[in-house]
């Protein structure tokens, strides 16, 4: 995947791509990076995406399950679901905004 | 969830320095998966060459910003949670400090100070709050290693050997490079073997500064906060974060009284090495002012957390 000239790549914040990878189920963090990678085009370092897994089981927008052969699944809270569906509906505000905007330019 | 034995050495020694650098309630939580995960990422070619300063921005974030991750992990004393900030504060104010003395140290500053009494009453100011900081630094760790003494509450400090190991190999190495530096003859530093003797020096003072802190954080956070030791930690932090702010007005005033009585003492052609320019003299003063924000910040969250201690217990 190219790099976007905006953004160089990072479309979102590392929180938003994991509760966006959570939503399609639970994953371990080499799973999240590898599903992330594959629908965002961002590879997540470690550092990063333990920092924001930390902050979001901080703020109970996911949870960690049960260790499963010696990997940590994680999953998204209720609260999480409602936080990523609220943030999704501003972007998908401002995607549809910014292609009328193209459009009619 | 144990590795195999040996599968953490093909991390390399470096993710290893940065993973057991990680704060202790980090690495009771995290620790075994991200081996697992970088390891992962390893066999399956996923590491990149920028992996170890993710690693390090991650380090640094979890050591300065522990109440944004969860609370059951972190440490529970409430004070506590404001050293590392402070810590890193204190040797932020050293190292600028150090680096504003080393700069004004020639003899035309010495001969404007002896000339314009402002200069000099600025820079016995920073002497002044330097000497202090390091005095109420003393005075508030002694409730802590009292208590150490005691060993109260089961309390076990344990450090990581690269902890003891950098600061002492620092020092024995900087030992070295002053005594080869005394060995050759004259000494000016625009000679190429002193400026690198200089940096070499510089660096292995800021590793051996860093590696310092790391072990006294370390310590700090082990020690259970009884409350004489939660008392004398808020009252350091708060003299250290007046000192440094302080500090910074002191080096401050210097510049500006230097700006207007000598401006040729800072707009000299040389080197930044040797004499200071204005640029190497701001470096220093924004470094102190850093040093200011972190300690005062952290004496403002102690104060209000011991401030809202006192309100929930009445």
């Amino acid at each position: 995947m190219a790099k976007d000239p905006l953004t160089g790549g990072r479309y979102a914040e590392p929180s938003v791509l994991i509760l966006t990878s959570l939503a399609g189920g639970p994953k371990h963090g080499y799973a999240l990076i590898q599903d992330i990678q594959e629908f965002a085009g961002v590879l997540l370092g470690a550092g990063t995406l333990y920092g924001a897994l930390a902050r979001l089981e901080g703020r109970n927008l996911i949870r960690a399950l049960d260790v499963d052969d010696r990997r940590r699944p994680y999953a998204m809270t209720s609260k999480g679901s409602t936080a990523l569906q609220e943030h999704l509906t501003v972007l998908a505000k401002i995607a549809r905004i910014g292609r009328r905007r193209l459009a009619t330019s | 969830m144990k590795r195999p034995g040996g599968a953490d050495r093909e991390l390399g020694w470096s993710v290893r320095l940065l993973l057991g650098s990680y704060p202790r309630w980090w690495r009771l939580r995290y620790d075994d998966e991200m081996r697992d995960t970088l390891l992962a990422l390893r066999e399956d070619g996923g590491w990149r060459r920028g992996g170890c300063c993710d690693l390090l921005r991650g380090l640094v974030d979890a050591w300065l910003h522990p109440t944004h991750f969860p609370t059951e992990h972190r440490m529970t004393d409430r004070t506590t949670r404001f050293v590392p900030r402070a810590a890193w504060g204190l040797l932020l104010f050293v190292l600028a400090g150090s680096a504003f003395a080393k700069l004004v140290e020639d003899p035309p500053f010495t001969a404007a100070a002896r000339q314009h009494q402002a200069l000099s009453w600025w820079g016995d100011a920073l002497v002044v709050c330097a000497v202090a900081t390091a005095l109420v630094m003393t005075v508030a760790t002694l409730p802590s290693f009292a208590a150490l003494a005691r060993s109260r509450s089961g309390c076990r400090v344990r450090l990581p050997a690269p902890l003891v190991v950098v600061p002492v190999s620092a020092l024995a190495v900087s030992a070295t490079l002053l005594l080869a530096r005394q060995v050759a003859d004259g000494t000016s530093v625009h000679r190429p073997s002193h400026v690198g003797a200089f940096l070499a020096l510089a660096l292995v003072t800021a590793l051996g500064g860093i590696a310092s802190t790391l072990a006294l954080v370390r310590v700090a956070t082990q020690v259970p906060e009884e409350p004489s030791i939660a008392r004398s930690r808020t009252a350091a932090m708060v003299a250290t974060g007046v000192l440094t702010g302080l500090g910074a007005v002191a080096v401050l005033g210097w510049t500006l009284t230097a700006e207007a009585e000598t401006p040729h003492l800072l707009h000299t052609q040389n080197g930044l090495l040797a004499t200071p320019t204005l640029l190497t003299v701001l470096i220093a003063l924004a470094g102190l002012g850093g040093a200011a924000v972190l300690c005062g910040s952290s004496a403002v969250g102690a104060l209000s957390s011991r401030g809202a201690a006192q309100r929930s217990s009445r």
